[in-house]
Order: C-alpha cells, then sequence, then structure tokens
C-alpha cells in the first residue's frame, strides 16, 4: 500500500517537473547560455537522454542514495537535508504536542458539558482556528507579541548571545540535552515556541473536534453505564473509561497532522526566518531547483507514510481489538 | 422479610422524552416496592417503559432528552431522584448496580476483564467492606436535598486506606476467586482476556462477577438473558439466584420472556404502555392472570409441548406514546372493555391478597 504511494508520487513529481520546465538548465545558467556550459551542465542532469532514461536514472538515485546535487551549491540534496531537516523535525514535533496538549482538554471539555455555553464556546474557537488561514494567523501572534508586546523573539533559532551546541543528531534541543546545556535548550524552545504554537492554533480543531464527536459517542456507550453503575468517580468514567477509547480514532490523525504540519512549515518558517525544510522547499521552487524540489517531495512522501505507519502500530497498541498483520 | 422497608420502592413515577414526534410519555404514574432479599419480575413487550424503570432507578436516564416529571424513588426509604450525579454514586455500585441487555457492549473493550472486575472490588473496599448502612451515612430525610456525606466521612480511620495500598495481588486474587464463583473454568485466563475475546454468556458471567464483588443491595438486571442462548441462560439464572441467597440483594429482574421472569421471580408485574397493569406473586400470576392484557400475553406465549398452527396475537398496536389514551391504555385491544375503560384510567388496587391488578372488571 504505502509502495504504491511512494511510486505514485516519485512518478507523478517527476512527470509534473519534466512538463513545467521540459530543461531546467537552461533556467539555472541564466539568460545567455554558453553554449559549452550548458551542454555540459544537460549531459550531468542526463537532460539529453529520452525521458524513460532521465526516469531510469532518477529511481535508480533515490534507491542508491544519490538524490541528486543541488546545481547552484554543488551539494548534494541529501547533505542539504540533512542541514535543514532537524529544524523542521523540532517545529513539527513541538506543534504535535502542542496541538494535542491545546486540542483534546478542549474536546473533553466540550463533550462533557455538551450543549452547554463551554461547548458553544469551544466549538466557535475551533471553528475560528480552522477557517483563518495559517499565515494570517502567523502575521497576528507575530505582530502582537513580538512586536508589540516584545514577549517572544521574532526570528531564529537561538539568541545571539547563546552558542550553538555541538552537532550531534542537529536537532539543537536534543544536543543541547547531551551535552548538558539547558541554557541553550530553553533558549531554542523560547524561539521555537511562536511558530509550533501558530502550527498548533491553526490545526488544534482538527483534534478538538475529532475527540468531541467521538467522546460524545463513547458516553452513550452501555459500558460508560457499566463504570458509572459500579459506582467509580466522575474522574475515572471520564478519564479512564471514556477517554481511552476516545483517543482512538484520534491516533489516526497523526499522520494528516504531520502532512499539515509539513505544509504548514512553508509559511511558518519563511516568517519567522527558520532554516527548515519548509525554507528550503520554497526556495527551491522559485529558482527551478528541480533535485531539490524532488527531493523534498520524496522526503515529505517518506515522512507521511513512515507516520501512517506509525499510527497503525499505536491502533493496535490502543485497540486490543485490532491486531497486526 | 420486612414488609416496613422495602429496598427499594417507586412512587407514582412519571417519566417523559422530548423528542421530534412530541413528548414521549414512557412511565406513566408506576409504583412498586422491592423487598430485601426478593426477585421482582417485570414483563412487558418491547417499549412498554421497562428499560427506563431500571434506569430511572440507577438514576442513568440520559437527561435530556428524558425527564422525570412527577413521582418519588426510594432507596431504603431515601429519596433519590432529586440527587445530584455525584451523590448518587456514593450509592450506586454497592447500593445499586445494574446488569444490561447486551453483554457485548457492557464491558469497556479497551480493557481485561480482571481490571474491570478488580475496579468492582476495589469500589467494596474503598467503602469500607460492608453493606450501606444508610442510617449512619446518610444524614439527611427525604425532602431535605443537602447531598450525603460520602461513605468515605463515616467510615473508620483503620479502613481508610487508599485502594493503592491495597495490594494488587489481594485483589487479584479476589478477582480469580469470584471469577471461579461464576463457574468459570480457567479464571486466569479470562482475567486477562479482553471482551471481544470471550463470549456473550461469558461476558454476562463477568458481570455477574461484578455483583459479585460489589455485593449490592438492589440489583437492576435490563433483560440480562434476552441475548443468550437458553443454556446459557439458565446458568445465568442461576448464579443470580446464588446472589440472593448469599447476599440477600434485591432483583428488579426485567424481561420480555415469560418463561424467564416465572423462573426467577418471587412477584411479577406486567407493564403496559407505561403503565403497571397488574401485580402478584410469581403462582397467582401465572395461574390465575387477572388483567386481560396478561391473559392475552399468556395466550401468545408459544407452549414447548404442544404444537399450533398460528400463534395467538393480540388485535390491535401498541398506542402511541405520545398520545396516550384518556382510559386505560389498553382498553382499544380489549375483548372485554366497557364505556368507562375509554374514559377512566383504572387506578392498580389489590383484588385479591398479594394480588393488585388495574382493571374495572374487577371492581
Amino acid at each position: 500500500m504505502s509502495m504504491f504511494v511512494l511510486i505514485g508520487v516519485t512518478t507523478l513529481t517527476f512527470l509534473i517537473s519534466r512538463v513545467v520546465v521540459p530543461n531546467p538548465a537552461r533556467a539555472w545558467i541564466g539568460p545567455k547560455p554558453n553554449p559549452d556550459l550548458l551542454k555540459a551542465l544537460m549531459k550531468k542532469y542526463h537532460f539529453d537522454e529520452p525521458i524513460y532514461m532521465q526516469y531510469f536514472y532518477y529511481v535508480l538515485g533515490l534507491f542508491t542514495g544519490d538524490w541528486g546535487i543541488d546545481p547552484y551549491s554543488s551539494i548534494p540534496i541529501l547533505t542539504e537535508i540533512g542541514m535543514y531537516l532537524p529544524v523542521t523535525i523540532e517545529l513539527t514535533v513541538l506543534s504535535l504536542i502542542f496541538s494535542m496538549i491545546i486540542g483534546i482538554p478542549l474536546g473533553v471539555l466540550s463533550a462533557t458539558h455538551r450543549g452547554k455555553a463551554w461547548d458553544n464556546l469551544v466549538r466557535l474557537s475551533y471553528l475560528i482556528s480552522t477557517s483563518i488561514p495559517i499565515f494570517v494567523v502567523a502575521l497576528v501572534i507575530l505582530l502582537v507579541l513580538g512586536y508589540w508586546l516584545k514577549i517572544f523573539p521574532t526570528s531564529g533559532q537561538l539568541s545571539l548571545n547563546v552558542a550553538r551546541p555541538p552537532t550531534i543528531t542537529g536537532l539543537i534541543m536534543v544536543d543541547a540535552l547531551l551535552t548538558g546545556n539547558i541554557n541553550a535548550f530553553f533558549d531554542n524552545l523560547y524561539h521555537m515556541l511562536l511558530p509550533s504554537l501558530t502550527l498548533a492554533l491553526s490545526s488544534f480543531g482538527i483534534i478538538t473536534r475529532l475527540v468531541r464527536s467521538s467522546m460524545i459517542e463513547v458516553l452513550e456507550m452501555e459500558y460508560i453505564k457499566t463504570a458509572k453503575v459500579k459506582g467509580l468517580d466522575r474522574n475515572k468514567v471520564f478519564y479512564k473509561h471514556s477517554l481511552r477509547n476516545a483517543l482512538i480514532p484520534t491516533v489516526t490523525m497523526l499522520a494528516l497532522l504531520t502532512a499539515w504540519f509539513l505544509g504548514g512549515s512553508l509559511f511558518i518558517e519563511n516568517i519567522f526566518s527558520l532554516p527548515g525544510m519548509g525554507r528550503y522547499t520554497t526556495q527551491a521552487l522559485l529558482m527551478f531547483n528541480i533535485p531539490a524540489i524532488m527531493g523534498t517531495t520524496f522526503l515529505f512522501t517518506l515522512i507521511i507514510v513512515a507516520m501512517n505507519f506509525i499510527a497503525d502500530v499505536l491502533y493496535a497498541l490502543l485497540d486490543p481489538r485490532i491486531t497486526l498483520e | 422479610m420486612q414488609k416496613a422497608h422495602p429496598t427499594v420502592s417507586v412512587d407514582k413515577l412519571e417519566v417523559t422524552y422530548n423528542t421530534i414526534y412530541g413528548q414521549v410519555k414512557a412511565l406513566n404514574g408506576v409504583s412498586l416496592s422491592i423487598l430485601r432479599g426478593e426477585v421482582y419480575g417485570l414483563v412487558g413487550e418491547s417499549g412498554c417503559g421497562k428499560s427506563t424503570l431500571g434506569l430511572s432507578i440507577s438514576g442513568l436516564l440520559p437527561t435530556p432528552p428524558a425527564r422525570i416529571t412527577s413521582g418519588n424513588i426510594f432507596f431504603k426509604d431515601f429519596s433519590i431522584n432529586h440527587l445530584s450525579d455525584d451523590d448518587l454514586r456514593k450509592i450506586r455500585g454497592t447500593g445499586i448496580f445494574m446488569i444490561f441487555q447486551s453483554p457485548l457492549n457492557s464491558l469497556n473493550p479497551v480493557f481485561k476483564v480482571g481490571d474491570q472486575v478488580a475496579e468492582a472490588i476495589q469500589v467494596r473496599v474503598q467503602r469500607g467492606n460492608e453493606s450501606l448502612n444508610l442510617q449512619e451515612i446518610y444524614n439527611y430525610g427525604p425532602t431535605e436535598k443537602q447531598g450525603f456525606k460520602s461513605a468515605w466521612d463515616v467510615m473508620p480511620k483503620k479502613a481508610k486506606r487508599s485502594p493503592r495500598s491495597w495490594k494488587s495481588d489481594e485483589i487479584m486474587s479476589e478477582v480469580v476467586e469470584v471469577l471461579k464463583s461464576v463457574r468459570i473454568s480457567d479464571p486466569e485466563r479470562v482475567a486477562n482476556s479482553y471482551p471481544h475475546e470471550l463470549s456473550g454468556g461469558m461476558r454476562q458471567r463477568i458481570m455477574i462477577a461484578m455483583a459479585l464483588s460489589l455485593r449490592p443491595e438492589f440489583l437492576i438486571a435490563d433483560e440480562p438473558t434476552s441475548a443468550l442462548d437458553v443454556t446459557t441462560q439458565a446458568q445465568i439464572l442461576n448464579l443470580m439466584k446464588n446472589l440472593v441467597e448469599q447476599y440477600s440483594t434485591s432483583i428488579l429482574f426485567i424481561t420480555h420472556d415469560l418463561a424467564v421472569a416465572a423462573n426467577v421471580s418471587n412477584r411479577v408485574g406486567v407493564m403496559y404502555a407505561g403503565s403497571l397493569v397488574e401485580e402478584a406473586s410469581v403462582y397467582d400470576l401465572f395461574r390465575d392472570p387477572l388483567h386481560p392484557y396478561t391473559t392475552a400475553l399468556l395466550k401468545s406465549f408459544p407452549q414447548g409441548n404442544k404444537r399450533t398452527n398460528k400463534l395467538f396475537s393480540i388485535k390491535g398496536e401498541v398506542p402511541d406514546l405520545t398520545s396516550l389514551p384518556l382510559g386505560c391504555p389498553f382498553a382499544p385491544r380489549c375483548d372485554q372493555a366497557k364505556p368507562e375503560c375509554y374514559s377512566t384510567k383504572p387506578q392498580l388496587l389489590e383484588v385479591k391478597e398479594n394480588h393488585k391488578v388495574a382493571c374495572f372488571l374487577y371492581k
């Protein structure tokens, strides 16, 4: 199943890139190309060969770890991704955590106060959250918290006076913890707070709505009546017997949310000046950097397929009725 | 049996459901009382309000749409229908417990069966391991609404151990014991299974095991055997009888199956369209049914030893609960209906010793 997705996505991006820009080498080299240089470039990227051979080289490259070379910087795409990916991973993980911290309790609150003031307030909040475009949320947050109130930094990963911890994993927070540099850890978290909060604010509605509806469904199940009539206290009925069941469908949102955050990173990383995959991708798009675009598309697909797999595993762990085959 | 103090009594209870079709009167002034150690069988067609009565007593009516419009529910002489959910919770479990019809849905699918039984044991242990002494625990009168002192407040200090300090293997060994007592042959394996791995009969046994661990004073069994096959049914019924023998639990046994009601009950009440139409000891009711509806109901029940070509069925239809007739709800379908049956609703009156009927034929 995931194999088909990967084959489909790679083939499609390959075809689209060739249809949109039949000869990217011409775009890279500028308006008055040196014919020898152009020929050399075309040979290097196999643009002078028939399209099926180009596809063959592309797929071969994906398997052998040769994802192409950035024509502008002459650095292999994989090396570049290695530089930009950690920021995006930090951003996505933090956003996932924040959107759950906001989304799940609101969903529970809404379901347990169904039809009352709290419920209406929560429903209004997630309607607003899901209907305002992410870049508007980002700009408003930046304006209010960053420029007017000056509570949060507006760009970058670390303050100027904080040294970057030595690179071990590339994730600053993890590296800081590994080297025992608590100061850098909190400084990085402080910088990442606004961008990840923005992503969380524009996506918690998805979680809240799902938690609310599945919680309402669960609360009407007979086993909740059993739990109540056993004489269990309110918290046990709500948080042990209901929430565990209500969260099972929410797990499937993991992959969807990750996809949403990766898409959102295109805006967020540019607005908050973070050197991550989102910014790398937008720059590649603007400059017809075909190898980079194909590399990031493949990577994003890989990540989403992997998240789907993780969601399936979690699903089986949470629900004993489902077993992995 | 103490006649003066029933475990549970219901007084002129009216329950209404608000639906898009209008107000459905699910219970229309039902009064009954159930004594200590008594099994009260409540029979009637589906939709006659049997389950609504059970849910009302346990305080689990879905409100909204349902609402108790008038009447009272007493648990050991204390009115409980005005209590908040938190106060009710203190009576539930060791005071009132309920077993539901569908064993498929009444256990939580994501927890092991043993843990769910253990929770019931913990509730009992937490409450001091004894049956509820309401006089001591609840210092309030039937009309006051100040609420309950919790069992926790009046418990001797020694018993105030948190359930966590109860060693978990102590509880698990009780789980195994109680599963054994409901005739589960390999209790360790069953305790470690999830509900979906067990059969319907097994799951209903687990529910009974929970009841046995809680030792409730009052048990509502809402069609507990309707989803089971006949042999399993008999085993479950025997287990419920054990509950009565061991802990003198009172049971409200709701069923549409007359044979089951005849098997387990001491007294039987017959419900029709939200009203109790007849109530008698099990022997009297099946020997000498008085109400025309009871007679018809008994006639429409297939006899195991006879083969008839066509089963008897009562003519007409169950009345629309949104607009109940003024008089006797059964009058439009009754062969012996008189003019007054259409205009006034007959009251449930004792016409013979321990035999009540709501019908003008027996004035």
